[in-house]
């Protein structure tokens, strides 16, 4: 690979250590869901998908744009540890690592509760949000009792006159807990808060095959690949210029879209995963497609100054390259062997 | 996946976030972190590295031990530990120490609600909160216990009965409702306590029964400050003070000032004082005042005549003879006549009056070479602190030794025998005493 020197004293997002979340179709479902949970009333909503679609990416984005929300909305999120005990200090204990606390010996777990509700509290201080959504990764690991100091920091955040919204992010592939480890269906108080609706967030859908190109609208891959004809803008003020542009400004100066090459894309990704024995049409993984652009456009396109468009070959490397079928094998049953 | 980016502060505490508090106090925000972060006792010194004795008060440890004033400032990322010196917040210069003795957390219950409290409060001379106009208290707003401020047994700032002087709530969830306003007085006052302190200095009775509070009078804020600080104009002079100015044409009547100041340098190591003679007149008038006022016979002839040696004024009317041998200490009350000296016997003044003039002659005395006329002026200012330091003792010891013989003395309000405590508080010059404000405190464990 080769490094593109610019001008800018910042390198290209798309080559920092965290690439730039761009927003999806996948996305704006999960907006749309929260949204409606928020206005309901619900206290959470669960949200469940499989790994490395992009569930975490998502709710990152969302938390850092207002623009969905109804009402406003303070955000905290954290990821939920698998604890021997579901314990009140490790519960809020969680919550007080996450957000930076210091540790201090000697606090039991109704010192951490109160502690960790005052640093929700304190969250929506600047802008006196209302709301405070609290979004648990790894949810999917939650016993009964982690159910019951949620209720509890519900109830808390209630007295301080703050509403809890508990976005309970659940790795579909690799639940050990979560709520259908409960003996039987949730109890009321539960189902009341937090059960009230759930969201499935996939990967990036692809459209229907017959619509026309670009499919901004029906197709959520050509709506992702647009986002980067026209998005992830470097540098910022006027000189900027979007990212296709960036990697390859000579095609793109003729022409080029990455969105005029979805129908390519599609075909080579149906028929590598034919070729691995799975279904020809399934959501895009996030992580896999985010590296699979990157593969595209700064080692191929950026590269080639006189690049102009992908070949079939290239498509396929940057399938590989993005380990695209190894992540869809894992979630396929276990006779499939894996590729070789 | 995406990095986590909460809302961390820099201390790593709910409620470290000290940016819309202005001037907070390192005890203001110990007690704000540790209430909120519901930081029990024994986590002090993990949360702070803060270790003190149970039944320490917490207030006065953060101001005047600076190994935990600094340990908690650090832990807390408090900008500097110099600004938690209470030293800054006087207007003068002085011994800190002299706040110890009779120290209370004093707290503005406005501000308190809402987690902040500065040492302004903390300031006798201040009554009101100058942001919320509100009387600043020492005890619970409901029920008057005292407030916990040891980290011994009851949680920070609750009173016995559990009342709650801070809300968790409002402090976690709004900002301090007058930032502005507290910046803008305490800068105000800092810049005018600065300007003062370059000028005035205090001296403090040195084993001293009354408290710094006792200075109140004699701190002067400008208007603009005491308007909103002050519950109302305070009476400066009155019976306990005296304000004493250089006065420039009396300097020729100056008349040798050194060899005053040589007789007044032995005040503690002898029990008796060659009296120097800017103090003769009105050393014998406080006596031969008093001898007036007495019942008739309660002194003995000898006694009478001891008072009025070498006076022109003679007893008053009222004034007959007891029938009796003159008592031995009431002999030696006056000042006695050997030669062409008046020795005074030191004993009837009380050792603290003594500590306190010998310490304004040791720190603002300055021998005048030449004839440097602000000098002399400044001499002679002192020198008349003392005469009013010593006189005012001379007049206590004088009650108190005769009371034992005239009982009606108790009767008088103006006579009835009483210690104070004085307090000098001197302004300088280039180093040469202004002018002085003195008072004396009436020492709480005597009867009034």
């Amino acid at each position: 690979m080769s490094i593109v020197l610019t001008d800018s004293q910042l390198p290209h997002p798309m080559l920092l250590e965290t690439r730039p979340v761009i927003p999806t179709g996948p996305i704006n479902r999960l907006a749309t869901a929260l949204a409606n949970a928020v206005e309901r009333g619900d206290r959470g909503v669960p949200v469940t998908g499989s790994g490395r679609v992009g569930k975490t990416w998502g709710v990152g984005r969302l938390a850092t744009d207002p623009r969905w929300r109804p009402f406003p909305m303070a955000f905290f999120q954290m990821d939920f540890g698998s604890p021997e005990k579901s314990t009140e200090s490790y519960f809020f204990g969680s919550v007080l690592m996450a957000a930076g606390q210091k540790h201090v010996r000697h606090a039991d777990g109704i010192d951490n509760t109160s502690r960790a509700c005052n640093y929700l509290v304190e969250l929506s201080k600047p802008l006196k949000e209302k709301i405070i959504a609290v979004a648990f990764n790894e949810a999917n690991r939650f016993t009964q009792r982690d159910y019951d100091h949620l209720v509890t920091l519900d109830n808390v955040l209630e007295r301080c006159r703050k509403r809890l919204f508990a976005i309970l992010i659940y790795q579909s592939d690799a639940e050990n807990g979560g709520a259908q480890l409960m003996d039987s269906r949730p109890p009321s108080q539960l189902t009341g808060r937090f059960f009230s609706a759930a969201h499935e967030f996939t990967g990036l859908e692809w459209g229907k095959p017959d619509t026309p190109p670009p499919d901004l609208d029906g197709c959520d891959v050509t709506m992702a690949f647009h986002e980067f004809d026209v998005g992830v803008i470097h540098p910022d003020g006027p000189d900027g210029v979007p990212c296709t542009q960036w990697f390859a400004p000579n095609a793109y100066a003729k022409g080029y879209r990455l969105t005029k090459q979805v129908g390519l894309f599609r075909n080579e990704v149906e028929d590598f995963r034919v070729q691995h024995g799975l279904q020809a049409v399934a959501p895009w993984p996030m992580q896999t497609f985010d590296r699979f652009v990157y593969f595209l456009l700064v080692r191929i396109a950026g590269d080639d100054p006189n690049f102009r468009e992908f070949s079939c070959d290239q498509v396929r490397a940057a399938l590989r390259w993005s380990a695209y079928i190894e992540l869809e094998l894992s979630k396929a049953p276990v006779q499939n062997a894996p590729h070789k | 996946m995406l990095p986590i980016s909460n809302n961390r502060s820099a201390s790593g505490f709910v409620g470290g976030d000290f940016s819309d508090l202005p001037e907070i106090s390192a005890f203001g925000a110990f007690a704000r972190v540790v209430r909120l972060n519901h930081i029990n006792a024994r986590g002090y010194f993990s949360a702070f590295g803060l270790r003190a004795r149970h039944a320490e008060d917490l207030s006065r440890w953060l101001v005047f031990n600076k190994r935990s004033c600094e340990a908690v400032a650090d832990s807390l990322f408090l900008p500097s530990t110099s600004s938690h010196r209470l030293e800054r917040w006087l207007p003068f210069q002085c011994n800190p120490a002299i706040f110890q003795s009779g120290w209370e957390f004093r707290y503005c219950p406005a501000c308190l609600r809402q987690g902040f409290h500065t040492l302004l409060h903390q300031l006798p001379w201040i009554d009101l909160c100058p942001w919320h106009g509100v009387r600043l208290l020492t005890r619970c707003i409901r029920c008057r216990g005292a407030l916990a401020v040891s980290s011994g047994g009851q949680r920070l700032l609750y009173c016995p009965r559990n009342h709650d002087p801070l809300n968790e709530i409002e402090c976690c969830s709004t900002y301090f409702d007058k930032a502005e306003e507290a910046a803008s007085f305490q800068q105000s006052y800092l810049a005018w306590a600065q300007a003062e302190r370059s000028e005035w200095r205090l001296t403090a009775p040195e084993v001293g029964h009354t408290g710094v509070r006792e200075v109140t009078p004699l701190v002067r804020l400008p208007r603009i400050l005491s308007s909103r600080c002050q519950s109302r104009p305070k009476i400066y002079l009155s019976a306990h003070t005296r304000s004493v100015r250089a006065q420039p044409d009396s300097r020729h009547e100056l008349s040798d000032i050194p060899s005053a100041f040589a007789k007044l340098g032995a005040l503690q190591q002898s029990r008796g004082l060659d009296l120097p003679a800017q103090f003769v007149g009105s050393f014998i008038n406080i006596g031969c005042d008093l001898v007036d006022k007495l019942p008739p016979e309660t002194l003995s002839e000898t006694e009478l005549a001891l008072f009025f040696d070498g006076v022109e004024r003679q007893p008053g009317r009222a004034a007959k003879p007891a029938r009796r041998a003159a008592y031995i200490d009431i002999r030696f009350l006056p000042p006695l006549i050997v030669g062409e000296r008046r020795i005074f016997n030191l004993g009837t003044l009380s050792k603290v009056a003594i500590a306190l003039a010998e310490e304004v002659i040791g720190t603002h005395y300055r021998e005048h070479v030449g004839a440097d006329p602000q000098v002399q002026d400044g001499n002679n200012l002192l020198l008349r602190v003392v005469g009013s330091v010593l006189g005012r003792a001379y007049a206590e010891g004088l009650r108190i030794v005769l009371s034992r013989y005239a009982i009606s003395l108790f009767d008088s309000k103006r006579d009835r025998p009483h210690l104070t405590e004085p307090w000098a508080l001197i302004r300088t010059n280039n180093g040469v005493p202004v002018e002085a404000r003195l008072i004396w405190a009436k020492r709480p464990d005597l009867p009034d």
